[in-house]
């Protein structure tokens, strides 16, 4: 008993500490408790607002659904050292509209119609690689340039669900005025630069009417093959039993994760001359039935590579491709520089160009140039939606297959909104 | 010669009224260049895609969606990258007759130029998919690419870009906020630049989405984000 009475105070005093929180090894229970400040997203949740259909009508419904209309102002100015025309002044003046219409139902887009139309004004005509088309047109002509009607995946209604899957993006069909399935210029929109690829040279014409499958073999392999008039602005049948084009292409992961384009392209059949464009043709600059039947063979490796550089965007482009305009041998190149800088405010390019043919009356004759442009832009997009430029450009002729060497300097206004 | 001197004065007076050197212009669209097949390599199971173009300049309440994006966005948008008239294309998947997914493309400026960021999103969630740069301008092209770095992003929404405003100021390290937990695979200062304008892409993709397609869903967290960011301030 006497021990418990002494050992009472000193029990009092261990507890009453304790519960002070004052021992050697606190029990964290005992700690203060720091707040923690509470969750604010909690209970926070997703609205659900309900799904608003539009009542609209269907005319203001086909053209609000991907309904697209631009319009164009083109102008042109060229001179030069030793040219034709008198006075040395070519003009072209032109005004014009684009519109793109895509076709869906509830659960496929399924088409697309494109018409570009211009009402151009030339005078005084000089040869210009961005318009050898508009050598017979003097005055005010109202011109289309691409006028196609485009169907996707056109087997759908034959397929199953499984098939459908399988194939998507394989066959879709191109019906009317586009740019010849040769080369890069599928896959390049040359508007309005001066900077032109191989076609209008080697074929006599950019753009031609024609139908044809165009699609994805692969996700790397593109494939277009496509019958064509070959009657280049006009649709008609003079005789000639038209061209048969085919290209296969890198697929688009190769642009996008390499920067590279490029294909294989094959034309063979029977296409009308462009009298125009014939070096030993005498009615330059008037109105020409003289159209031939040339019996032609092309073919054609292209590349397009696009890489960072110099603190911008630079492209090199090469066009390389061998025939017959029979029993004429033709061979054309065509290397290229294209530089943006990285405020898309500038930009510079350089061509050189190469068309040799050996023809019985001019034999092995070649027409090549070497041409610089610089551009300023106050609206550059990169998918060409909205574009407003002015360019500078500067054409040496090294060599003519008949006639003089001419410097070409040109200057162009282009706004495309 | 007259028509020459009418063109010269048509060229001189368009010139002058269109001065070059214009700031603020320009509109750059967002559309995939061979939509078939990069649908399917995001959907194997697609069977049919639908194409929606959408440009706030055309919309009845554009402008104040312009300004909307800007606000959410936390960031000013570029003159030349980023305009009101941009137009966008949002892709719609079908597996037979039900829709398992969209798909909707950005432009953003980077370092080295353009960056063009694709992503896919679940029709219901509004999750993200998978991403994809269709172009990608930059000196950190590869390690933006790598799937280690793309992946980090599967399963995120735009709440959790929300609420990043938020954790991010008021309780950093917090770990419910995800989008602090992205490794960045940058190696130098420059390409970490991208790796940030890359997200801001991603981001200002979920909000255009949001817009265009969620009708707003996700409003909530912003609106919460910033009303607990105002209280903690106060």
């Amino acid at each position: 008993m006497n021990i418990l009475r002494r050992s009472l105070p000193a029990i009092l005093f261990v507890v009453c500490m304790a519960r002070c929180g004052w021992t050697q090894d606190p029990a964290p229970a005992a700690a203060p408790k720091e707040e923690k400040p509470a969750d604010p997203f909690a209970g926070v949740q997703p609205d659900n607002p309900g799904q608003t259909t539009s009542q609209s009508g269907w005319v203001k419904r086909f053209f609000s659904n991907n309904f697209t209309l631009k319009k164009e102002l083109y102008f042109q100015l060229t001179t030069g050292y030793k040219v034709e025309a008198d006075p040395p002044l070519y003009s072209r003046q032109s005004a014009g509209f684009e519109l793109l219409k895509k076709f869906s139902t509830h659960t496929a887009t399924i088409g697309a119609f494109d018409l570009q139309s211009r009402l151009v004004r030339r005078d005084n005509y000089i040869t210009v690689l961005n318009d050898l088309e508009g050598a017979d047109r003097k005055g005010f002509n109202l011109e289309y340039h691409n006028a196609y009607l485009d169907l996707y995946n056109i087997f759908n209604p034959l397929l199953s669900d499984s098939s459908r899957s399988r194939n998507l993006g394989r066959f879709n069909w191109r019906t009317g005025r586009f740019y010849l399935p040769f080369g890069l210029n599928l896959q390049t929109d040359t508007h309005g630069t001066l900077l032109q690829l191989s076609n209008e040279q080697n074929f006599g014409f950019e753009r031609d009417w024609y139908s044809g499958l165009y699609g994805s073999l692969t996700r790397s392999i593109n494939y277009d093959v496509y019958y064509l008039l070959g009657s280049g602005y006009r649709p008609q049948f003079r005789g000639q039993s038209g061209l048969l084009g085919a290209r296969v292409s890198l697929g688009n992961r190769f642009l996008t994760e390499r920067g590279l384009e490029g294909g294989i392209s094959v034309m063979s059949g029977e296409r009308l001359s462009n009298p125009s464009m014939q070096a030993e043709f005498p009615g330059k600059g008037e109105e020409s039935d003289a159209s031939t039947i040339v019996r032609t063979f092309r073919i054609g490796i292209d590349e397009r590579f696009t890489h960072l550089l110099w603190g911008g965007t630079a492209s090199f482009v090469t066009e390389l491709s061998g025939g017959q305009d029979k029993p004429d041998a033709v061979f054309t190149q065509l290397h290229q520089v294209v530089f943006t800088s990285r405020s898309r405010k500038w930009g510079w390019a350089g061509q050189y160009r190469h068309f040799w043919m050996d023809s019985q009356k001019l034999p092995g004759k070649t027409d090549s140039s070497l041409i610089g442009e610089i551009t300023l832009y106050s609206q550059n997009d990169v998918a060409a939606s909205k574009l407003r430029w002015i360019k500078f450009s500067m054409e040496r002729q090294l060599e003519r297959r008949e006639g003089e060497t001419a410097w070409l300097f040109t200057v162009q206004y282009y706004y495309y909104w | 010669m007259k028509s020459i001197a009418a063109a010269v004065f048509a060229i001189t007076a368009v010139a002058l009224l269109s001065p070059m050197p214009q700031p603020a212009l320009a509109a750059i669209g967002c559309t995939l260049s061979n939509p078939a097949q990069d649908l399917k390599y995001l959907y194997p199971d697609i069977t049919t895609y639908k194409e929606e173009l959408r440009d706030l300049s055309r919309m009845k309440d554009g402008k104040a969606l312009y300004s909307a994006l800007k606000e959410r966005l936390g960031s000013d948008l570029d003159p030349v990258y980023e305009t009101y008239e941009t137009p966008y294309t949002v892709y719609t998947i079908f597996k037979g007759k039900g829709i398992i997914g969209y798909v909707h493309g950005v432009n953003v400026p980077g370092q080295g130029g353009l960056i063009q960021v694709f992503l896919s999103s679940d029709p219901k969630t509004g999750a993200i998919g998978r991403i994809f740069f269709q172009r990608l301008e930059s000196p950190a092209a590869k390690a933006l690419r790598s799937k280690d770095f793309l992946d980090q992003f599967k399963n995120l929404d735009l709440a959790d870009f929300y609420k990043h405003d938020y954790y991010r100021v008021a309780e950093p390290g917090n770990e419910k906020d995800r989008i602090e937990r992205i490794k960045s695979p940058a190696t130098d200062e420059k390409a970490q630049k991208d790796v940030e304008a890359s997200i801001r892409g991603i981001r200002k993709n979920l909000i255009l989405l949001d817009f265009f397609i969620y009708d707003h869903r996700f409003e909530p967290f912003y609106q919460q984000s910033r009303a607990a960011l105002a209280k903690k301030k106060s």
